[in-house]
Order: C-alpha cells, then structure tokens, then sequence
C-alpha cells in the first residue's frame, strides 16, 4: 500500500539535484582545454597499471588475415552506415592525444623528433647499435622454407637474435629497405627493435639437439646440420663463407603477440583507447606512404610484456612495429611489382571503377618505372600521389585517419630532413653505387608530396612558444620549403574567452612572420574589466596564413595568463 | 516509458562498448607506477565510446560474424596446412599418379561429384592414362578412361585411345527447327557408350596447326526421360505435336570416322589478346543395324581477336556454320548429328539444347577488357559485353529467312594465361535470361 503513495520530493533536495545539474551542465560546457594542470605539450600518458601477463595472442591465419581484410571488411564497410556518414560529416577524431593535438609519451609512442631536434648520427644509431655476441649463434628455430629465410638464434649471452638474409636474385633489397624505414620510424617516435646490417661468418651457425625449423605441414620438426648447410648454400654466400645478413634484436620484455589496428587487448587493462582512435596508428599511414612501407598489418606488430614487479610477476604492455621488409621497392621475399603501393592488392573500389569503366579507365600508374638500382626495385616518387597510395591490404586504423591525424604524422615528417634520411639510409650499407642517393633523392621528392597533401587542408602551424607576451609559432610549409616566406602574411585575432560571457575581441593584427605581442590586447582586457584577467585568465589566438590574397583555415592557439606571462594550454585546428 | 527504456539500453550499451576502468590485479595497488614511466603532470580526460557510431556500424559488425565460420575454416586449413597434406594425399611422391577430384554444378541436372585418378609413365614410355566418373544428384553419371601416347616413330603424333559412358536423364528437345518455343520443351533419357581412336594429323613441332583423325564406335539408347521439376509431356505420346528424333524408341549402333584441323595463332589461349583461331571439323556417322540412320556432319568456326586499345582491349569476333546431311537418300540424321545452337553452343541468352536441325549459323562480337591482375602473375578477371546471333534450319533455303535468334550479355572470367578458370555469363534473350558459370574453357 505505501508502495502505491506518491514519493514528494523536499524542496531542499531538488536544489541540490538542480545545483548538481547546473554544475554538470557547466562542466560539459567547458572546453577541455581550460582544464588544468596546463603544461608542455609533451606530458605522458598517465603511468600504466601494473598488471599480470596477458594471454598471448595468437597470431591470425595468414590467409584469413589477407581475405578478409581485403574483401570482408571492404565488403562490411560498404554497407555500413557508420562508414558513409564519417566520410560525409567526419569520422572521430582520435583519443590518445592531448590539448595540443599531440601524441603523449606512451607504451605507444615516444615523441622523439618531434620533441627535439635530432642529429643524423642519432637517427644512424636508432634504438641501438648491438649485435649478437661473438661466438656461435645457436639457430633455436625458425621458417627455413622459401627464397629469405627466417633464422631465430640465441648468442652466446643467451640473447635472442632474428636473422634475415635476402634472396640471391634480390641482394640488399629486402634488408636495406628494413632498415632505412626501421631508423626513420624510430626517429618519428614508433618502438622498433634493434637491428643492423651484418656481415655474417655462416660457419657461426650451429644446431643443437633442440633446434628446430617448421616443415611443409607447419610442423616442428628437428632442424639439422645437414639441411642447415644446404639452405645456407643456397643463400650464395661469399668465398670467405660470409652472407649480408639483418640482425633484429628481440623486443625487450616477453613476447605476447601481435596487436590488431582495431579494438583493444580486452585484458590489458591499460589498452583503454580502440587502436583504430589512436593517432599514433591513424597517422601511420602517412609514413608508411612515404616509405612505401605497404605491409602494415597486424602480422608486423609485437607486443612485449614489461615485468616490473618481479616478485608479484606485475608489469604492463609494450607495443612495437616489427618487420618492414615491404618498405621501399622490395616485398620480403622479391621486388615490388607494378602497381604494388599504388593500389591493394585485391582493390575493390579499383576493380569495380574498371568493371564499369568498360575499358576506357586504366590504373593511374601504368606510368611507373622501375628504378635502374638493382638494390631498390620499384620504388619512385613522380607517379606516386600521396592521395591514393594504398598500403597492400586496408588497414583499419589508416581507413580511421581524418586530416588532423594526417597533418600530426607530416609535423614529424616535416622535421625528417635531408641529413636525417641520408643518415637512416647509410645505416643499410648499400654496396650498389648510385642506390643510396636514389633513394635519399626519392624519399625527400615523396616527403614533399606528402607534406603539401598533409597541408592542404589545415594550416601548418605548429611549436606554440611565448616568450614574455610574445607567441611564437613555426610555420612548417616556410621551414620546409614549400612555401615562400616572403608570399604569405598572417592575420591574428585575440580573443578573451569569459567564463559565461561571450568571448570578447581584443585586437586584431597581422604580420609577415607568425608572431604576435599579446602585451596590448592584455592591456586592452585590464581596461575593459580591471582585474578580470586573474579570474577568468584564458585568451585564445586565431591565426590565418594569407597567400595570394586567400585566407587559409583557422589555427586557434590557447593560452592562460599566468603571473602576468602567458602560457599556451591547447591548440584546435580547423580543417577546410 | 518508451524513451525511458531507450535510454537505459543506450547507457547499459555505452557501458557495454566502453572499455571498463580496469579493476588493479589481486594485491596491486590502484595505479602503480612503472620505473622509467612516471609523471604526474598529465591529467588527460576519460573520453568515452560514442556509442551511435557503433549503433551505426551494426551492419559492419553483422556482415562481419557471418563470415567468421569461413575464418575459422581458411585458418585451420592453413595452420594444418590441409591444403598441402591432402594435395599430397592425392599424388605419389613423383607426381606421375594423381587424383583430380572434380565437380559441376548445372541448373538442369544439379550438383555433381566425380574425380579422376592421372596416371603418367606407368610403363615408362611417356603415356598418359586417365580413368574417371562423376555422378550427379539426379542420378546422372558418367564415366570415361583414355588414353594418350606420344609416339616418336611418328614425328611425336600422340595416339588417343578412349571409352566414354554418360547416363543424362532429362536431356531437352525442343523439335527441329528454328521456330520451336519453350513449351515445345520435352524431356529425353539418353545413354551413350562410345569408344574412339585417333591420332594427331600434324607432327610434334608444328605450333599453329593442330588435328585429329579419329575413328569410333558408339552406341546411343533414346527413351521418354523425366523432369521433376516441370509437368512435361512425355515425348512420343499420343497428341504430342513434336515429332521424336529419328532414333528414339530404340537402341542404335553406330560407326564414326572423322577428322578436326585447328589453326591458331592466338598469343596466347586464355587472356588473349591478338590472333586468330579457325576450327574445321567433319564426320560421318553410320549405323550399320538394318535402321537408315547416317550421316555427315562438318562445321567450321573462326575466333579473330582484334585489339583495339593497349593492354588487352580485345575485340573477338567470332562466326560460324554446321550442316548435317544423310548419308544417301534412304537414310536420316541422327539425333548427335544435328547442328545445335544453345546457351554452350553459340547462343548464350538460350537454354540447353534449344535448338538443333540440319544445318545452322551463328556470329557474335564480344568486347573484352581486363579489370584486374593478381600482382603480375597473369591470373585476373576479364569482363566481356557481347552480342550473339544465329539461327538452324532444315534447308539450304532456310538458312537465311525467318527470324534470327539473338542476345545480349556480359560476362566475367577469371583466367590464367593458358587457360580460363572459371566463366560466369548473364545473356538476355527475347526468351529471357539465362546464367551460365563454366570451369574451364578453351576461349
């Protein structure tokens, strides 16, 4: 019975329910970008759980991997409604990034050029210049099959080591390509394994009883001796019994399996972003275009568990990039054909334009000439168009990419610069002459289509520094070349953002160079409200590039007023 | 109410899409911090899952869980590799014995399952051996075994020695003529054994020409077939207005002699691009029973590719005539000697066996471009536009008066360099459309 009386609320608690409303409701309103603490644009990530290990995940079938990304997914994507409306409104933007559009520090990602400055002899060396230690390598197991041989062996230390040799009908292609993409990943801030170019005295090979190598039937079987030596003759080694051979140091932690580009580790507790929401991954694609890197899958990936409790077994996830032999001109076991990194494999969107073509529709890049390098294969920049690269099979996180992942990936490519590359390049020690300066030439033509792609749509801006009330910004398009810096000028806007007021302008100017002294629009705020500025102390900056009487998209740059200085807190991009 | 419950199902789905705040293992603190990992300056907000791009994406998921089944299979046949063991299975370590496990599938007659074991070299003299059947759902089957030497007593000519079986039980006839319709459908039981023997006309190394010469025995059984599938009048029966081939009813032996030259200069027999092929074949067919049944039967064929825009841009234009007479003024044609235009046979937007009589022509122009190669190995898909027409007749007088039968349709193969994979064909004819998939086909 006293169940059916109407319950009467007290004018006390629907206050408080109103107040709580109100506050939430204000609390939405507020950008996320007014939220303190506000500091530099590099913070980390918050410090991982500790965690027990995951289960390792098995690696998909290859097979499997290969049909359905290349006609399930496309087939799923193509009836989703999801698909369309984000390619007509915008898709999500990625989550792993902060009030400056920037990637955190992470398990992730570490920004490393894009934090500072970076010396070519630090992109040589990479994550490290180790080799397996001297004495015998112990090949412990591996893929034998095959043109290029997959060797795992353990040196005398007891350290892991992979072994990768090319083809005899494709020397150094396969090795140096991994290389130069492996040092120029590192740099952009991607966590790759050690690896070298080595030359490799066969007769330090050695099985023992244990060793094992997969058999046609994807079997262990014992490897031995005399197949060893069979396969590495095959391999053409020199007279002096020595072979170029890629040396991959295995990643530090316990191997778990692969990550995907999409979902998360349901039981890794820190993988708390979809993969295909992380700009580090979205933004991958624009530097896999530029190094033709066109096997980006899950297969090339590797997470490592981190033990940092030894005692209660207590660490957390590493995520790592591995196996870039598809960069360049090469595709592991051969070279690239023609039209491999210029469409998928199995491209639907390609094939069916053709279907209905009726013949009149060829591939864009029947144009395509192979380099005259032996070492390089197919690799070229002046049909290559950053807009329809496409890596082998379609990758969900680079489907996901929207212009701000893009123009995040090119920032740090944009600090790639000639040094840098020739730098990453020498480190594949190519003994062809004329390969290295092919490539180095390639690359910096490729970088700069891809540059002026990414900066199509949003302005290039970037580096936000106030010195004193100055804000200073660096204008990548000029610090790259590709624009003119006596053919643009910038106009500013200051505005003053009031906590439930309007935003109130305070000045406007424009200026041949991206900076401006906030001191007058400061003033101009304590004249309008003495004082005011200590209670409600955020600016915002809105920066237009004007070329050739046209203004571009808007940068709008945040920034709190500190102690009578000024400190920048978040920055938004408009994308035209 | 109702909105209320949306709500609450939205909010219970958020939750469910939103990867949870981890709960810290058994005895680990909250948010302990790792060596070399550790600040506190970052604060990032918790953004959640916006939950109506995954209510969105429902048919991305959906269309996704239907193929997972096919998943699992190509991965346990690949981790197993399934594919190798029962390819090896199926050969000795040689490879000089194999079994080619085969399979049809028609609209008329069904799924059928057969193989075929491959025998090479058994006697060590280079021949060839092949022993075979397939059976259908409908009760269909058929079985053959040839044989194949290459004889060097003989500039390289092979020897082919074969015996064929087949067991059709809802052959179609239609009649004779070209003015038949398709209620003039009837249904036939069919039973051949035939045997052959021939041997190659041109020498080893003659790349252009081909031929054959061929000599045989067969023996054909007629009789009143059924279709479940539609209330068919049984052929011969009393009333029936279309008249029964000439050895229906009955058993009848015949002798066949008879030779086919080729001449090809394509560049190559699938995907072609350029070249010509010319096919001439005749045959005479004679029952030596006391019936008055026996024939000759010629018909020749020319395929010209015509490229007409770089890379594979091919125009075929194809045409061709067959005639079958009696042998002598006493005697009648049988039924296999009579020319037959259908949906294999010249005419695609027609059904099976449509139309068959004495004689009969046909021309088609088809327009084929590739839409797709598999990373420079030469295995792609084609689509072909085409136009067919032709018609049969009973006399000379005929050939060119009455209507012409024709269609329309496109096409998609998928085919190596030498050879076409797999053919699907959808041809609209005033009679309606008809869908054809082929494995294997010469051009």
């Amino acid at each position: 019975m006293r169940d059916r009386l109407p319950t009467r609320r007290t004018p006390r608690a629907a206050l408080a329910v109103a107040a709580a409303l109100a506050a939430a409701t204000l609390a939405a309103c507020a950008p996320a970008w007014k939220q303190a603490p506000h500091d530099q644009r590099f913070q980390r990530a918050p410090a991982p759980i500790l965690h027990r290990p995951p289960a390792p995940e098995a690696l998909p079938g290859d097979w499997w991997d290969r049909a359905h990304s290349s006609s399930v997914r496309p087939l799923a994507r193509a009836v989703s409604p999801a698909r369309w409306l984000a390619g007509l409104a915008g898709g999500p933007e990625a989550l792993d990034v902060n009030a400056f559009g920037e990637v955190p520090d992470s398990t992730w990602f570490e920004n490393r050029i894009g934090r500072r400055p970076m010396t070519p002899e630090e992109i040589a060396h990479g994550p490290g210049l180790s080799e397996p230690a001297p004495g015998p390598l112990v090949v412990v197991s591996g893929k034998l099959q095959g043109a290029t041989p997959g060797i795992v062996v353990r040196d005398s230390k007891g350290t892991i080591w992979y072994l990768k040799i090319d083809p005899p009908a494709y020397r150094e292609m396969a090795t140096g390509a991994e290389i130069v993409a492996q040092r120029l990943l590192h740099a952009a801030g991607y966590l790759v394994p050690e690896m070298q170019i080595v030359d490799l005295a066969v007769d330090r090979l050695v099985v023992e009883p244990g060793s094992l190598r997969v058999d046609d039937y994807n079997r262990m079987v014992p490897l031995t001796r005399p197949y060893l030596q069979a396969l590495i003759a095959n391999l053409n080694p020199t007279a002096e019994g020595r072979i170029r051979t890629l040396v991959s140091r295995q990643v530090p932690g316990t191997p778990i399996g692969p990550f995907r580009y999409r979902g998360f580790r349901i039981d890794d507790p820190n993988d708390r972003i979809p993969h295909e929401r992380r700009r580090s991954l979205r933004g991958l694609w624009l530097l896999s275009a530029w190094l033709n890197n066109t096997d980006v899958r899950q297969q090339n990936t590797l997470d490592s568990f981190i033990v940092v409790d030894q005692q209660r077994r207590l660490g957390y996830v590493r995520h790592h990039l591995i196996d870039f032999g598809d960069s360049l001109g090469a595709a592991g076991e051969r070279d690239k054909y023609l039209g491999e990194g210029y469409e998928g494999h199995i491209d639907w969107p390609a094939i069916l334009g053709r279907l209905f073509g009726g013949g009149l529709v060829y591939p864009y890049w029947l144009g395509v000439r192979r380099s005259p390098y032996r070492t390089v294969g197919l690799f070229e920049a002046e049909v290559f168009d950053p807009a329809r690269w496409s890596p082998g099979y379609p990758n969900p996180a680079f489907d996901a990419a929207t212009p701000r992942d893009t123009f995040w990936a090119a920032s740090l490519l944009a600090r790639l610069d000639r040094e840098h590359v020739a730098a990453a390049i020498e480190a594949a020690r190519y003994s062809e002459p004329g390969a290295a300066a092919y490539v180095l030439d390639v690359l910096m033509k490729r970088r700069e289509k891809l540059l002026r792609h990414a900066f199509r749509r949003v302005v290039p801006l970037v580096d936000p520094e106030v010195a004193g009330t100055t804000l200073r910004l660096r204008d990548l398009g000029v610090a790259t070349g590709l624009v003119a810096a006596a053919s643009a000028w910038y106009r500013f806007e200051v505005r003053w953002n009031r906590s439930g007021k309007m935003d109130c302008l305070l000045a406007q100017h424009r200026a041949a160079a991206p900076e401006i002294d906030l001191a007058p629009a400061l003033a101009r705020a304590s004249e309008l409200s003495p004082g005011a500025l200590t209670r409600d102390p955020f600016v915002t900056v809105s920066v237009w590039r004007v070329r050739h009487g046209r203004r571009g998209p808007r940068l709008d740059v945040h920034l709190r007023v500190v102690d009578g200085g000024l400190l920048p807190v978040g920055l938004w991009r408009e994308v035209e | 109410m109702i909105a209320a419950r949306l709500a609450g199902a939205l909010t219970a789905l958020t939750a469910l899409c939103t990867p949870a705040a981890a709960a810290p293992p058994d005895g680990a603190p909250a948010r302990e911090q790792a060596e070399g990992l550790t600040t506190d300056t970052w604060r990032g907000p918790e953004q959640p899952l916006e939950v109506h791009w995954h209510i969105l994406a429902v048919p991305e998921y959906l269309v996704e869980l239907a193929f997972t089944p096919l998943g699992f299979v190509t991965s346990v046949v690949e981790r197993y590799r399934l594919d190798r063991r029962i390819y090896d299975l199926l050969r000795n370590d040689e490879g000089t014995i194999q079994v080619v496990p085969t399979g049809k599938i028609s609209g008329g007659d069904g799924i059928g399952v057969g193989g075929a074991i491959d025998i090479e070299d058994l006697i060590g003299r280079g021949e060839d051996i092949e022993v075979g059947g397939l059976v259908r759902l409908n009760s269909d089957w058929e079985a053959s075994a040839e044989y194949e030497q290459s004889l060097a007593t003989l500039e390289g000519r092979e020897v082919h020695l074969g015996l064929e079986y087949e067991l059709d039980q809802n052959e179609k006839f239609y009649g004779a003529g070209n003015d038949t319709t398709p209620a003039d459908r009837r249904i036939l039981r069919e039973s051949i054994f035939q045997s052959m023997a021939g041997i190659d006309i041109f020498a080893l190394g003659t790349p252009d020409y081909a031929g054959l010469f061929e000599v045989g025995y067969r023996r054909v059984r007629l009789t009143p077939g059924t279709d479940v599938d539609v209330d068919e009048i049984p052929l011969g029966g009393a009333g029936d207005t279309v008249e029964p081939p000439p050895d229906f009813g009955s058993t009848h032996d015949y002798l066949t002699a008879g030779f086919a030259l080729q001449y090809d200069t394509r560049d190559q027999t699938a995907s072609t691009s350029r070249g010509l092929l010319a096919l001439v074949s005749a045959r005479t067919t004679i029952s030596p029973d006391e019936t008055s049944l026996g024939a000759v039967t010629g018909s020749a064929e020319v395929h010209w590719y015509i490229p007409v825009l770089p890379r594979r841009r091919v125009v075929v234009l194809s045409g061709g005539v067959g005639a079958s007479a009696p042998l002598g003024e006493d005697r009648e044609i049988p039924f296999h000697e009579l020319v037959v235009h259908d949906r294999k046979n010249h005419l695609r937007g027609y059904g099976n066996d449509r139309f068959r009589d004495r004689l009969g022509w046909w021309t088609s122009a088809e327009y084929r471009y590739p839409i797709y190669e598999y990373q420079d190995t030469g295995v792609g898909l084609t689509t072909s536009l085409f136009v067919d027409a032709g018609r049969v007749a009973g006399e000379v007088t005929e050939v060119w008066e009455g209507p012409i039968r024709w269609d329309v349709g496109a096409g998609v193969r998928a085919e190596t360099e030498k050879f076409v994979i797999l053919l699907l064909e959808v041809a609209r004819s005033p009679e309606g459309i008809e869908v054809g998939l082929t494995v294997g086909k010469d051009f």
